[in-house]
């Protein structure tokens, strides 16, 4: 008997918590797998977070990858030299007009900031909140983590969430905004050939701008911007490579369990929690909000229209948001093609991401 | 800690914040795409490397 108590006595140590963090653990995992909804990250964060809250378990292992690599910001700067190496510009220097939706659609991220406090979190929680607005996971760990914000874990798990849900969030909200005439607005896709100096010089001048404006999103924007010079250099072809595939998967595989670190139940299983949650819902809608009305703003001035689902491809998350656009405007009109000015905005929207993010730190930081 | 709140005066001073962030991130994307457009005029008269 006692033998048996020995053996399976930590049973009886479960908290309530625990058990409801395990299970939340057990539907990201479900939701990766059966759904296939970010998996590289979801996965890992929902195993992570089953690992963290069994009783009494030995976390040092995953603290000390926490603290190597997200409270030393590390991950999230490596992992953006590999997004850098597999983003293609060229459908955004070849109609750069699309960089504005990206602007446009960061929206959400400066209104959630207002909400969260208007609901009483304080000035820093509210910035690392809102940043769930960026739809841009390596951005909303950085910011969130420079804070040093206590919702780490709730902030990450709503901003892969969310980025997951983009097609049954924004398809609602865009139809509530505009009529199904101006969804029918086809936008002729005349491509200019954009040449390499362009593609090699690009990355170098958004480093030097976005750094020298926002200084704090020199390293975000940097790191970002180093990848795709790789690729697009011509002489590094191997390391290119090695970026878009080794570096990210490595990276992607410790991020999520060392995300995880975050995900223990006395930290994750409050109603503040569930607020943030809400409040991510409230960054990704009025994102969308903001890059639709804008384009309906140019659409009072330009002699070209454009279709303002465009404007709703502004957000970062790539490629779903450009994905959703082009399938509402086939909808629509089956012969309406918006793919390519929509994955325009969409990688405008992931430029503009990194510099909400730096601009965030800076105008908070002016203020403490 | 976060409690519950109702706080419009806190709103009132995150809109300079929201109003400085959107002026900014314009300013940065419209340089951008400024020295974008320039470099696609520059290099498209040099059509050698495209």
């Amino acid at each position: 008997m006692q033998f048996i108590n020995e053996l399976f006595g930590n049973v009886l140590n479960f908290t309530w918590q625990e058990a409801v963090m395990i299970a939340i653990g057990v539907i990201l995992v479900t939701l990766a797998i059966k759904r296939e909804m970010e998996p590289t990250l979801l996965l890992p964060m929902g195993f992570g977070a089953i690992l963290v809250n069994l009783p009494f378990v030995n976390t040092e292992a995953i603290e000390t990858l926490f603290n190597a690599g997200i409270a030393s910001e590390l991950f999230p700067l490596l992992l953006f030299i590999g997004i850098g190496a597999m983003i293609d510009f060229g459908p955004l220097l070849s109609n750069p007009k699309m960089l504005l939706f990206g602007a446009a659609a960061q929206f959400g991220i400066f209104f959630t900031l207002a909400v969260a406090m208007l609901f009483g979190f304080g000035l820093i929680d509210a910035a690392a909140i809102s940043i769930i607005g960026a739809a841009d996971g390596p951005t909303s760990i950085y910011v969130a983590n420079y804070f040093g914000s206590q919702y780490q874990g709730a902030i990450m798990v709503a901003a892969y969430s969310y980025m997951a849900l983009v097609p049954i969030v924004q398809p609602p909200v865009i139809r509530a905004i505009t009529t199904h005439k101006e969804r029918l607005i086809r936008m002729p896709y005349s491509p200019h050939s954009v040449s390499k100096t362009t593609k090699i010089v690009f990355p170098i001048f958004v480093t030097i701008v976005a750094g020298t404006i926002a200084p704090k999103s020199a390293e975000l924007i940097g790191f970002l911007m180093f990848g795709n010079l790789i690729r697009e250099c011509g002489v590094l072809d191997s390391l290119s490579q090695s970026a878009q595939k080794e570096l990210a998967n490595l990276i992607t595989l410790v991020l999520g369990i060392s995300v995880a670190f975050k995900m223990q139940a006395d930290l994750f299983v409050t109603v503040e929690t569930l607020v943030i949650i809400a409040l991510g819902l409230v960054a990704f809608v009025f994102d969308t909000v903001g890059g639709v009305l804008f384009a309906k703003l140019l659409n009072l001035f330009c002699k070209n229209k454009v279709n303002p689902m465009i404007g709703a491809a502004g957000i970062s998350a790539f490629p779903m948001a450009s994905r959703v656009v082009h399938k509402m405007g086939r909808e629509e009109d089956p012969g309406n093609f918006l793919l390519m000015h929509a994955a325009g905005a969409n990688v405008g929207g992931q430029i503009a991401s990194v510099i909400a993010g730096g601009l965030i730190i800076t105008l908070v930081e002016n203020l403490l | 800690m976060f409690s519950f709140s109702w706080n419009p005066e806190m709103f009132a001073v995150s809109l300079p914040i929201m109003a400085k962030g959107m002026v900014g991130i314009f300013a940065v994307i419209c340089a951008i795409w400024g020295f974008a457009a320039l470099l696609n005029r520059v290099t498209g008269r040099h059509g050698a490397d495209k």
